[in-house]
């Protein structure tokens, strides 16, 4: 008896971090819904060394307030708009010994990710991170296309979000600065079936849309010939009223801004910012009059 | 008198080793998300015409001199806007 005790206390202290560690996402949509928009970008993750002064810094300009999940070596919060998860930030250190900057990954939804994986990889892309579940969220996993560029799939198991007008401080575009365009759309194009529109452009360089759904997804433009740095990244955009202002504010906060705001083909004005840990993100002007005048 | 605890403690021990194989599972260590990239663009070459944005539904096409390597959407389709019905209506 006394070795029966001995194995089910073991038992009761082994269980304790078993529940603790669980790692427990919300839903991408509440309540769920029977949606699926293949293509469209449902999640933005960012990975910080510092995640106080993150969520100091989204919180101030945004009014994004967060949820703690801790698991394990998993520091992780998930950021709310109105009560709406909007994001997530994962805490985690600077790999030592190499030049690398933190980063808002874009995960866009599939039905499969699996398949997603088998065709990303027939297609010239690696596996970053391999595909995993988890319970309420669904399951995901991170590539980086051909040219290196880091992208996530995720199928969600409450649906995706649907196709509405982004309010002020939710995401509304995103951007994938590429070497070479039009072999990067083609890309794309085989994983998620998007429509390429090619679209006129004022500096001689390629730009496309991706679009699913006749609802532009994403774009995909050729890196500015004149940047010192041109490594192919994602880049992601949040809605705001007054881009001029709200850069002022992110670095009253302690970013910076990269480039400064200006018109861009929309007719509303685009900035790019970086948060003090150095992550760069977009903010997009998009006016509401947009939506009267086109109603879908 | 010797046989119940010795079925007792091999359940117990089967349960054990599962519940340690599922402590091992469950662990949020491993979060499939976020990525610490190589440092991208400096951002210094983005001049006043480039663009990349959304376009407002009806923009124009362009005409490729060249074949491309995805298929294009027909000549005949405008480029597509986002989403624009607000939340809620």
């Amino acid at each position: 008896m006394k070795s029966l005790a001995a194995l089910l206390g073991v038992l009761l202290i082994c269980s304790v971090p078993a529940a603790a560690q669980k790692f427990e996402l919300p839903p991408l949509v509440e309540p769920a819904n029977a949606e699926h928009h293949v293509g469209k970008v449902i999640w933005v993750d960012l990975v910080t060394p510092d995640l106080a002064s993150s969520k100091r810094f989204y919180s101030g300009l945004f009014g994004w307030t967060f949820r703690d999940i801790h698991a394990g070596k998993a520091d992780y919060a998930v950021a709310f708009l109105d009560g709406r998860p909007v994001g997530g930030l994962l805490h985690g250190p600077v790999p030592s010994g190499e030049q690398r900057r933190p980063a808002w990954l874009p995960f866009i939804a599939v039905r499969d990710v699996d398949a997603a994986k088998r065709t990303a990889l027939e297609q010239g892309a690696k596996v970053v991170k391999e595909p995993r579940s988890y319970l309420r969220r669904g399951r995901q996993a991170v590539f980086a296309d051909p040219e290196g560029a880091v992208f996530g799939v995720l199928a969600s198991s409450s649906g995706d979000p649907s196709d509405l007008l982004a309010a002020p401080g939710e995401w509304i575009w995103s951007s994938l600065l590429a070497q070479d365009p039009d072999k990067d759309a083609a890309f794309y194009q085989t994983l998620f079936g998007y429509d390429v529109f090619d679209v006129p452009s004022d500096d001689g360089l390629d730009h496309v849309i991706l679009s699913t759904d006749d609802y532009g997804r994403a774009s995909v433009n050729a890196l500015p010939s004149h940047a010192s740095r041109r490594h192919p990244h994602w880049l992601n955009f949040v809605r705001v009223v007054d881009a001029v202002d709200v850069a002022a504010k992110a670095v009253a906060l302690g970013g910076r801004v990269l480039v400064e705001p200006h018109v861009d083909r929309h007719g509303g004005k685009v900035a790019i910012v970086a948060d003090p840990t150095g992550a760069p993100f977009g903010l997009m002007e998009w006016s509401d009059t947009d939506s009267r005048r086109e109603p879908k | 008198m010797k046989i119940v605890p010795r079925r007792w403690r091999v359940s117990a021990l089967g349960i054990l080793l599962l519940t340690v194989l599922s402590a091992c599972t469950v662990g949020g260590g491993g979060y499939v998300g976020g990525v610490y990239e190589p440092y991208g663009s400096d951002y210094g070459g983005w001049g006043s015409g480039y663009h990349v944005a959304p376009s407002r539904r009806g923009e124009r096409r362009v005409e490729q001199p060249s074949p491309r390597a995805y298929r294009p959407a027909p000549r005949s389709r405008p480029s597509p806007s986002i989403p624009t019905r607000p939340r809620g209506r």
